[in-house]
């Protein structure tokens, strides 16, 4: 529900104090995600802490884009060679065709997702979004020229055609969106709408795919005929002129999933995968001719899962069936359909690329060997009717990219006057690499631009006699790199050689080294994204120390693909810490429809190997982190699955003795947004291990405690916001200038809940003033006692919050002074005011040592303050060090990428 | 000499009595000024109320539970003419067995104000609980409970006013219960007649290791609070930029809203003052302006001094 996407990764540095030092990493994203992880622990030499100027200097900064969807490359003329994407995460970038990086980038709305990409006039970038936004972008700079909106059925095949003709003689040719029944003419200079026309209204179509033949000034528009017939449609591309209907029909029900169109057929799927149509367009004759052809006759073994594939090709389509490719050659006077190539295991093939007049080539990658670390794929282009195979090429990618998901090709010519072929590929880790003469070019780890969860790891300790940031290994590249620096102060480098004397010196620095540091400062930072891989970045300079993709969560033949949901710290060697690696846990969530709902997957924060997995027959609903670990010190961690029964993990003899002590103090609770509900949990009696899969951890009852129903007519819950688990306080008092002394409530089942007026909550400009209210909670999670409600009239989400100690800030939206605002909340203990002075703080009744029960009766005083804050924010967290010493900041992450 | 000492005599009790005045009128000026200052560091007066309103809503409770548990049906029936309605909700419970039972009503009054103009607000007052008689069965469950140290727990309707399939669930360990000798206390949260949370808690501190006690007679003594209708106080509008402000313009926050004040001129505000004083002025000036008549004599020698001066001087001249 709650989707995590980050597009790119920022560092930022803050001083620590003269004793102690803390870093932050913090990452940002166009929705949301700074994340921050600050550590800090005593020093002893003050010399290693941050200095004061150097706060907010950022350490690295890293810019994704995610999966690419769409990329149009832009090879022609002088300019700089580039390829212009369009990805899932919604952003739009140029990308240099030689390196890889990033000219210029936008990142959209997250609901504004991007369905077509053009490039009109070797200058011009358009998109076409959600169907109903036209845009134009710069294409050197990437500056927004125009922006149309236009009529669009939602939810139909999108189109963007660039149209041969100029209709309203401005020497650039126009541009035709087709979006359901909305047949649009946008002018390519600036815009402006010439025509529309409702094809559903008056020729009842509703159009699929339009196609542009050869003669002027004229398209074709597709679409299906009722539910077992197709339909054609003459488009007058100057007027917007549509001529009679020519229909077909069939006698069994065709899958509207995809119709695959040329100027010359369409080809259509029955429902039932039994049978093939292909409508041949013929502009002569009165109606459409339909040819079907059976795919038994094709195929001897089509499989149970026969599909079209939406590849576009020329002559040509594509089917998949199980775990094989089908290529059928089409013949556009007869419509007979002939096998040309049956591909088994994991294949893509590109788009039908148009190279010289009328000559078309399709790359496919097939999937040859599996390696340790590299896999080798075979890239193959073919030509026009499939026969020939202009080009082949075996390419090795690391392992870790997983297979290939998609293709672009594009078409170069060499030095001796021949075609060459390049492709883009699109790896199942969502990385994006430039395949060139049997090499990678460069690779993108867009991955990186939807991470789910992050997580801290530390660093290996330096052991004796091993020093891991030797660079110098003999005395030859000793030599050279000293000559390589004599040159660099002499001026006489060239750039390259630059390039390596800098890495030389990073290499060296305290900052980059892969070993623990004295204080902590150095960590690695497990990042786990969408397509299932888990990365390791060094916080020193943000290089990526070792990626996998989990080898349990991918999709295999027959089973499900796996959605990762959490990341975890599973082991976290202290006594061992010489000879035990860290270990994080992975929570992914299986795809519906199978017997297996979830996986479990251990890795290894150092090596990163995947130790051990597990596949789970109940889903995970959330998991609660126990504190306690066993001898080996893992974690004990409860998954609650849907039954609400928990399930404990490590399920050995000796995690369940602990946890049967404990089992009095664990208490977990749910948020139900749909009903606007809140409940809590206690544990029961352990479920018998011998009727219950111990692969499966032990299973416990759970008993609802508590339930708080907040009224659904006025109140939606925005916001739900609790403390760090692992945060530590430095003490719990609060000393006022006369020297009276306030007693933090620091209760650790402290949650902060907000909620806004229902109606209001997602639609931007409708609210009025009068009628929304900004409710903020204060809930006991254990008792489920609410410490206190305080409304805000007049206010709005969205909501962030941050709750740390006895303190929660949050930031929303006052309607009435049209501004945002920030509210803090600090929670004092009234109940313990007897104790004030220091001799009673240590020894009197209410000592640091007694245990707090949340079944104690409280005494509450809850103090606050709102301030106008002019800044619009994404994010917000709070740094947090070891011993809870240093003073907390916040840390606001706005819309405008800025800490 | 006279003449000038009562002048000045005049003067001082001319200016004593001016004084006066101004000193007189600042006193009733100063609580309104003491109060503009008082606002800015205090909580604006919109916090004032809500907390009297708070404290009164408790005073109330705490009234009706001292009076025991008693419906007063004839005062009640006269309050529903004139918005107020006796409304009644279960308390249901269950013995740690998942399993609810009636056990008891709330009554309480439902005020309903603000028909008319569109703004309705319901508010519930004079809660009080009548419990049920607890069977052997029941008591059985609940010694059961208090050995296992597990849960008793509460379950009232969402909607107090029209109670629906919502239920508002608590739970206290069972041994807090009877080692507080069944005093209970309900801290409800309610706004506009909806139940969002209850707070249930033995009166009484029970932290762990809990005692197991069992309750001597079954007699539960109940406190019932109502809260949750504290609302933030706004933020001042001196960041207001909306409307720039003309000088000599202020902006007042009343019972009607924030609005903008045209702050009177020092003229306007004190030519009453002013005036009268001016005409003191004038007539003591001009009774002073008659009296030189009488000291004409006195003059002479200040006449002539100048003359002895300047021959003095041409003395002075003469010898050089």
């Amino acid at each position: 529900m709650r989707h995590w996407i980050g597009c790119f990764v920022k560092g930022i540095r803050i001083f620590g104090e003269a004793r102690g030092g803390w870093m932050v990493v913090a990452m940002a994203s166009p929705r949301l995600l700074l994340l921050v992880v600050a550590v800090a622990l005593f020093l002893s030499s003050p010399c290693h802490a941050i200095y004061e100027d150097q706060v907010g200097v950022r350490d690295w900064h890293q810019q994704y884009i995610g999966r690419v969807k769409h990329a149009v490359f832009q090879t022609q003329g002088a300019g700089r060679k580039r390829v212009v994407v369009a990805t899932e995460e919604n952003a739009l970038a140029s990308l240099n065709l030689r390196t890889g990086e990033i000219y210029w980038r936008h990142v959209f709305g997250a609901t504004d997702s991007i369905d077509a990409l053009e490039v009109s006039m070797g200058k011009y970038v358009i998109t076409l979004s959600k169907g109903h936004i036209v845009r134009a972008w710069h294409l050197p700079d990437g500056a927004l020229l125009w922006e149309t909106r236009i009529h669009a059925n939602l939810g139909f095949n999108l189109g963007l055609v660039k149209m041969p003709v100029d209709i309203d003689d401005d020497k650039i040719n126009d541009l035709l969106v087709f979006s359901g029944s909305f047949l649009t003419a946008i002018s390519g200079a600036d815009g402006t709408l010439l025509w529309q026309v409702d094809a559903a209204a008056s020729k009842n179509i509703f159009i699929e795919k339009v196609v542009l033949p050869t003669e002027e000034s004229k398209a074709y528009g597709v679409g299906f005929y009722g539910i077992n017939g197709l339909a054609l449609v003459e488009i007058d591309l100057k007027t917007g002129d549509l001529s009679e209907l020519k229909t077909a029909e069939t006698a069994g029900i065709l899958s509207t999933d995809h119709l695959h169109v040329t100027k010359d057929f369409a080809v259509a799927l029955h429902s039932d995968a039994e049978n093939l149509v292909v409508a041949l367009i013929n502009p002569s004759s009165e109606s459409l001719t339909l040819v079907e052809t059976p795919v038994r006759s094709l195929l001897t073994n089509p499989g149970t899962t026969l599909k079209l594939l939406s590849t576009k090709l020329e002559g040509a389509i594509s089917l998949s069936s199980d775990d094989q490719t089908v290529i059928l050659a089409v013949d556009s006077s007869s419509g007979k359909l002939s096998l040309v190539e049956r591909l088994t295991g994991a294949v893509t093939v590109s788009d039908s690329l148009s190279v010289l007049d009328e000559k078309h080539a399709t790359a496919m990658i097939e999937f040859s060997v599996e390696g340790n670390a590299q896999n080798v794929f075979n890239l193959r282009v073919h030509g026009t009717d499939f026969s020939d195979e202009i080009q082949k090429e075996t390419v090795k990618l690391p392992s870790h990219r997983g297979l290939v998901q998609k293709v672009f090709l594009n078409a170069y010519v060499r030095t001796d006057r021949s075609h060459g072929f390049r492709a883009l590929v699109v790896g199942e880790d969502d990385s994006l690499s430039l395949l060139q003469q049997g090499e990678v070019v460069w690779t993108r780890e867009d991955g990186l631009a939807s991470i789910v969860e992050a997580t801290t790891a530390e660093l290996p300790l330096e052991r004796d006699g091993v020093s891991v940031a030797e660079v110098e290994h003999d005395l030859a590249e000793w030599l050279k790199g000293h000559i390589m620096k004599l040159k660099a102060t002499l001026f006489l480098a060239t750039p390259d050689e630059l390039a390596a004397v800098q890495k030389a010196r990073l290499n060296l620095a305290d900052k980059t080294k892969p070993t623990r540091d004295h204080n902590g400062f150095r960590k690695l930072l497990l990042v786990l994204t969408k397509s299932g891989k888990i990365s390791a970045l060094h916080t020193g300079d943000g290089h990526v120390v070792w990626s996998l993709l989990v080898p349990s969560l991918r999709a295999s033949y027959g089973g499900p693909a796996f959605v990762p949901r959490k990341l975890l710290q599973w082991q976290v060697p202290h006594q061992h810490a010489l000879d035990e690696n860290p270990v994080v846990l992975i929570i992914a969530q299986a795809d519906p429809g199978y017997d297996v709902k979830s996986a479990l997957s251990w890795v290894d924060a150092h090596k990163g190997t995947e130790l051990q997995s597990v596949k789970l027959s109940f889903p995970v609903m959330r998991v609660v982190s126990i504190p306690l670990t066993d001898s080996s010190e893992q974690r004990l961690h409860l998954l609650i699955d849907n039954l609400r029964r928990g399930h404990l993990f490590p399920a050995t003899e000796e995690s369940l003795a602990l946890f049967l002590k404990y089992k009095e103090n664990a208490y977990f609770y749910e948020v139900d947004d749909a009903d606007q509900k809140m409940h809590g949990y206690g544990m029961k009696d352990l479920v018998d291990p011998n009727l219950v899969d111990i692969k499966e951890g032990y299973v416990f009852e759970t008993e609802k405690l508590w339930s708080i129903v907040f009224p659904s007519e006025t109140e939606a819950i925005t916001a739900v916001v609790t403390r760090r688990p692992d945060e530590v306080s430095h003490t719990q008092t609060k000393v006022l200038p006369n020297r009276d002394v306030l007693f933090k409530y620091l209760n650790k089942n402290l949650v902060f809940v907000a909620t806004v007026t229902p109606k209001n909550k997602d639609v931007v400009g409708t609210a009025n003033p009068e009628d929304s209210t900004l409710v903020a909670y204060l809930i006991d999670t254990v008792s489920g006692r609410i410490l206190h409600r305080i409304s805000h009239p007049n206010m709005q989400g969205p909501v962030h919050a941050v709750v740390s100690e006895n303190w929660v800030v949050y930031h929303y939206f006052n309607l009435r002074q049209r501004r945002y605002e920030m509210s803090v909340l600090e929670i004092y203990d009234q109940s313990r005011l007897p104790d004030k002075g220091v001799v009673q703080l240590m020894l009197g009744q209410h000592n640091s040592s007694v245990p707090i029960s949340s079944y104690s009766p409280i005494n509450l005083e809850v103090k606050g303050q709102s301030y106008y804050f002019t800044f619009t924010l994404k994010s917000m967290a709070v740094t947090s060090t070891a011993k809870g010493i240093t003073a907390k900041q916040l840390l606001l992450g706005t819309v405008t990428d800025q800490v | 000499m006279v003449a000038m000492k009562r002048v000045v005599l005049v003067f001082v009790l001319v200016a004593a009595i001016a004084v006066c005045g101004v000193v007189s009128f600042q006193s009733d000026e100063l609580p309104e000024d003491a109060e503009e200052w008082g606002l800015v560091g205090e909580a604006p007066p919109v916090i004032k109320t809500k907390v009297a309103e708070k404290v009164e809503a408790e005073a109330e409770v705490e009234e009706d539970y001292s009076d025991g548990v008693l419906s007063k049906a004839g005062r009640k029936g006269a309050r529903a003419a004139s918005g107020a309605k006796k409304i009644t909700f279960p308390l249901e419970h269950s013995l740690g067995d998942g399993k609810f039972e009636q056990i008891g009503t709330f009554t309480g009054i439902l005020r309903t104000s603000g028909v008319e103009s569109g703004n309705e607000r319901q508010v519930i007052t004079k809660l009080r609980l009548a419990r049920n008689v607890m069977t052997t069965a029941e008591k059985q469950a609940f010694e059961n409970l208090v050995k296992n140290d597990g849960f008793y727990t509460v379950r009232i309707p969402a909607n107090l006013i029209k109670p629906r399939r919502k239920q508002v669930l608590a739970s206290v360990k069972a041994r807090c219960l009877a080692a507080a000798n069944l005093k209970e206390r309900f801290d409800l949260f309610m706004e506009q007649g909806n139940l969002i949370g209850v707070g249930y808690a033995p009166i009484g501190d029970c932290s762990y290791p809990r005692p197991q006690v069992f309750p001597k007679d079954y007699a539960f003594e109940t406190l019932i609070v109502a809260k949750g209708n504290e609302q933030a106080p706004r933020l001042g509008p001196r960041f207001e930029e909306v409307v720039p402000l003309r000088p000599g313009e202020k902006l007042v926050e009343g019972e009607e809203g924030i609005k903008v004040v045209v702050e009177k001129t020092f003229w306007q505000k004190y030519w009453i003052y002013i005036v009268p004083f001016g005409f003191i002025v004038i007539n003591a000036l001009s009774q002073l302006a008659n009296l030189p008549e009488e000291g004409q004599p006195g003059q002479g020698p200040a006449i002539n001094a100048p003359s002895q001066r300047t021959g003095g001087s041409g003395g002075g001249r003469n010898r050089r």
